[in-house]
């Protein structure tokens, strides 16, 4: 297998996730294709430290996953915190901002 | 030593920035005194200043270079000649001693410290008019006292009348300045200086240019002269500009007597004096300044006959005794004139205090037909103001003689074609003065008092504070005429021409001493001894009664051809139009615009925080694009 | 032969990718998208392990399997989102964001077609020297990290709090 075909695998799993992130309306699978979009950047940065024969992609995927983490924890709390409040679950019921 | 008489003018400015700036967090004791010694001050190195002019010399000096702008040159200095000294004198003199007088008569007045703070900068401006020695410096404190003056009028802002005078008194003072500026201008662009020494040396090569004005073509020099007069008629009240004066009695008393009746309203005449040399050169120009004095003169003195405000026929007397003024100035007596205005500041200042005395016992009552039999209550305010009335009235002895009658000397014997007919006019209000003045005198300080007796009881002499002044100026009225002022101004203003002999001078003194005593026996017939007969006199003379009663209608002329027209049409076309239309328009038309626009991109705003992710992409792909220039 | 069956997984992992992604976005009830997310981030972890990144496949395992994983399915139990099935799933201008996803992907799939590699790949999986130049040359990135784990635990902890803060910071 070629880099490219790695490559090509996490293009099409971070476009999934962000046409998830695009279309679903309840937050917390929009937070879950935060998550997908993540894994596929993850999977880039190991195909480059592999082929590349160094390391450092492998860090970047550690610190990767150490911000995926906190940006789990913050944008659940987020979507608690909105749930709790206003009763709305719905990215598209949150509209205070229209113009 | 010259540059030390810049002190002159920082004494005031002192004063005024103290009580100003912290008059009103010191007691009043503290105010009183930083306003009467920064006055004293300015007194004293004045007196310095008079002594060297005593003495021949006159006084020139440049402190520093004010404005340089291509041809006009404009220095901050000063010129103390015979001339200034003898404002100088007066200015500081009597406004030393009116100041006195007000810390008895502002006594317990909220604004204390703000009234010192005014009267200190007056007499900051006042010394700059009569000491600049440029044009420039003549118009700033020519404003600066209007100011003052404005300040001091609405003393007592939250009086509507006061409030009303005051903007009366500084609008009809606009009119008139903007013909002194236009008068300064014109002068300006035809000498390129406005220094009073270059201007003398250039001026006489205007002579018999003239300028076209809408085709018709004018002399130069008679239109500069009668522009300038312009501003002399606003600030000293002469017809027609004359209606702010009477208004103007608003303010405190002590102003009155300062600057509505020694020095400010004097200027104008100051100022024809002092560019002697531009009138002199102008006979139309001398003309019409001794017809307006004339006028002025006879038709306020009809007034104050029969004004029963005690305030307002002062300020009548004012405005004819400005006018006689310029009766002198008119006929190129500019001496004599200068001479009356000097007599003037002091014997109507004492009306004025003894008024302010009056007023100060009757608490604050100014009709003199409430009044009545005050003399024995305060015989020292009695005594003073029945020199003053001897002084105006021109008895002999009094120095209020020697200048009408120097005046009116001059007019008779004058060379104009006009001296016989001012010299009449003059007379006549010599008699009319007389008698107005004994008019208050005998109604309000003697017969039986008409007000009800708890205010009788109230009646008292006022405090040694406010007296002592009255009997300073007192002596002053009666001895200051001893002092040849127009001898005195000779090398400044020149020796008036004389056509008829000296003999005839007996005469004009025995008919103005004539006139003088026949006005006052005619007011002691009519108010001392047939009180009943000035009733019938009103009611068979009802109608020439109501017209000098109604001040000849003139108020009510201006506020018909002015002030009316000038309300509708702010009313009609600028609220209406300009306002409401135009700029409220322009004002809701731009945000109206922005909103109508913001209207356009609104839909794009709808809040789904997906929708801007869509963008945010569309954004991103767009960037890719165009670095890979697909 | 290793050829080819790298190649086998490598299909294998491609497709079964793409249909738990789309599983997670599709699928009506929430449970069963974290239920394919579950299986997706395992599969994850096994393209780690042929990539030779075996550290990589703990941690995958432990943080996302074991942490976020578990966080999600904390939050739908907390939420108590039971009425899903009867809601539409998709926002109204989906077409749209579908339409701009696809773009995206193409977009970046000219990017990655023709990408060039060394010869020379990762040979063995090596964890010490992970950890050296995690503990020496990226110490200070590390740090930082750790500061910004605490961040995030405190923020979580203040704003899913019970009293609503708008109250308590006016």
């Amino acid at each position: 297998m070629s880099l490219s075909g790695y490559l090509l695998l996490s293009a099409t799993l971070f476009s999934i996730g962000l046409i998830g992130f695009l279309i679903r309306r309840d937050l917390i699978v929009m937070l879950m294709c935060l998550e997908i979009m993540f894994n596929a950047v993850n999977i880039a940065f190991a195909s480059f430290s592999y082929y590349n024969a160094n390391l450092i992609g492998q860090i970047f995927v550690l610190f990767s996953i150490a911000v995926a983490a906190s940006e789990a924890v913050i944008g659940l709390a987020i979507v608690l915190a909105v749930v709790r409040n206003t009763g709305i679950n719905h990215s598209d019921d949150i509209a205070n901002l229209r113009g | 030593m010259e540059k030390y008489y810049v002190l002159i003018l920082l004494f005031p400015l002192a004063g005024f920035l103290f009580n100003i700036l912290i008059g009103r967090f010191v007691s009043n004791k503290v105010v009183s005194w930083a306003g009467v010694l920064s006055i004293f001050g300015a007194l004293m190195v004045s007196l310095f200043a008079i002594f060297q002019v005593l003495s021949g010399k006159t006084i020139e000096y440049n402190l520093y270079t004010w404005i340089i702008s291509d041809d006009l040159k404009v220095s901050f200095g000063y010129l103390i000649d015979q001339l200034t000294a003898v404002m100088l004198f007066v200015v500081c003199f009597v406004g030393w001693l009116i100041h006195i007088y007000s810390v008895g008569y502002m006594h317990g007045d909220p604004g204390y410290s703000r009234y010192f703070a005014y009267l200190n900068l007056f007499i900051f401006s006042m010394l700059i008019l009569v000491m600049g020695n440029n044009l420039l410096m003549l118009y700033f404190g020519w404003e600066a006292v209007g100011l003052c003056s404005y300040f001091l009028i609405g003393f007592w802002y939250h009086k509507k009348t006061a409030a009303d005078a005051a903007k009366k008194a500084f609008i009809v003072n606009r009119v008139g300045d903007f013909g002194f500026a236009l008068g300064i201008f014109l002068l300006f662009v035809n000498v390129y200086a406005l220094n009073y020494t270059d201007i003398f040396s250039k001026i006489p090569a205007l002579k018999g240019q003239t300028i076209d004005i809408l085709g018709f073509s004018v002399d130069l020099i008679t239109l500069i002269a009668l522009l300038l007069f312009c501003g002399a008629i606003g600030k000293s009240a002469q017809i027609p500009l004359h209606v702010w004066l009477p208004d103007a009695m608003e303010g405190p008393t002590p102003v009155s007597a300062l600057i509505h009746a020694a020095t400010m309203v004097t200027a104008g005449v100051f100022m024809v004096a002092r560019l002697n040399p531009i009138y002199g050169m102008s006979e139309i120009a001398l003309m019409v300044v001794a017809i307006i004095g004339a006028l002025t003169s006879f038709f306020a003195a009809t007034i104050a006959v029969v004004q029963r405000d005690m305030k307002r026929i002062i300020a009548y007397s004012t405005i004819s005794q400005i006018g006689y003024m310029f009766i002198g100035c008119g006929v190129a007596a500019y001496g004599a004139g200068v001479f009356h205005l000097y007599t003037h500041a002091f014997f109507k200042a004492l009306l004025f205090m003894g008024a302010g005395s009056v007023m100060h016992a009757m608490a604050g009552q100014l009709d003199i037909y409430k009044m009545g039999g005050l003399r024995k209550k305060m015989p020292i305010t009695y005594i003073t103001f029945l020199i003053a009335c001897l002084t105006i009235a021109g008895v002999p002895g009094f120095s209020g003689f020697f200048s009408k009658d120097e005046i009116l000397w001059y007019a008779f014997a004058s060379d104009k074609f006009y001296g016989k007919f001012v010299w009449i006019l003059g007379t006549i209000t010599a008699a009319l003065t007389a008698f107005y003045t004994f008019r208050v005198l005998f109604v309000a300080f003697h017969g039986d008092f008409r007000g009800t007796q708890h205010e009788f009881n109230h009646i008292h002499e006022s405090p040694s504070i406010m007296t002592i002044p009255l009997i300073v100026l007192a002596i002053c009225s009666v001895f200051v005429g001893y002092f040849s002022i127009p001898h005195f101004l000779e090398p400044v203003v020149g020796k008036p021409l004389i056509t008829v002999s000296h003999e005839r001078e007996k005469f004009v003194m025995i008919m103005s001493t004539i006139a003088g005593l026949t006005g006052i026996s005619i007011a002691g017939y009519v108010y001392l001894i047939q009180p009943a007969i000035s009733k019938k006199l009103t009611e068979s003379l009802s109608g020439f009664y109501k017209l000098l009663w109604n001040k000849y209608y003139v108020d009510e002329l201006y506020d018909f051809i002015f002030v009316k027209p000038t309300l509708r049409i702010s009313e009609k076309f600028i609220e209406n139009f300009t306002d409401l239309k135009l700029i409220e328009g322009i004002v809701n038309g731009i945000p109206n615009l922005i909103y109508r626009l913001g209207l356009l991109i609104r839909p794009i705003q709808t809040g789904q925080f997906q929708q801007y992710a869509i963008f945010m992409i569309g954004g991103i792909i767009v960037f890719i694009l165009i670095i890979l220039n697909i | 032969m290793n050829q080819i069956i790298e190649q086998i997984f490598y299909i294998y992992f491609f497709i079964s990718l793409s249909i738990l992604s789309i599983g997670v976005i599709v699928s009506k009830n929430i449970i069963h998208s974290a239920f394919f997310l579950l299986i997706f981030l395992l599969h994850v972890a096994a393209v780690f392990l042929f990539l030779n990144a075996e550290f990589l496949m703990i941690i995958q395992i432990i943080v996302y399997v074991g942490g976020v994983l578990a966080l999600f399915i904390f939050a739908i139990m907390v939420m108590n989102i039971k009425e899903e099935l009867r809601h539409k799933r998709f926002v109204r201008f989906s077409i749209s964001g579908l339409i701009a996803g696809l773009l995206f992907l193409g977009i970046l799939y000219t990017f990655v077609k023709d990408v060039r590699s060394s010869e020379n790949v990762l040979s063995t999986s090596d964890v010490t020297l992970l950890g050296k130049l995690l503990y020496s040359y990226y110490l200070l990135p590390f740090e930082i990290l750790s500061l910004v784990l605490l961040v995030a635990l405190v923020g979580g902890i203040i704003i899913a709090r019970k009293t609503p803060f708008d109250k308590e910071f006016k």
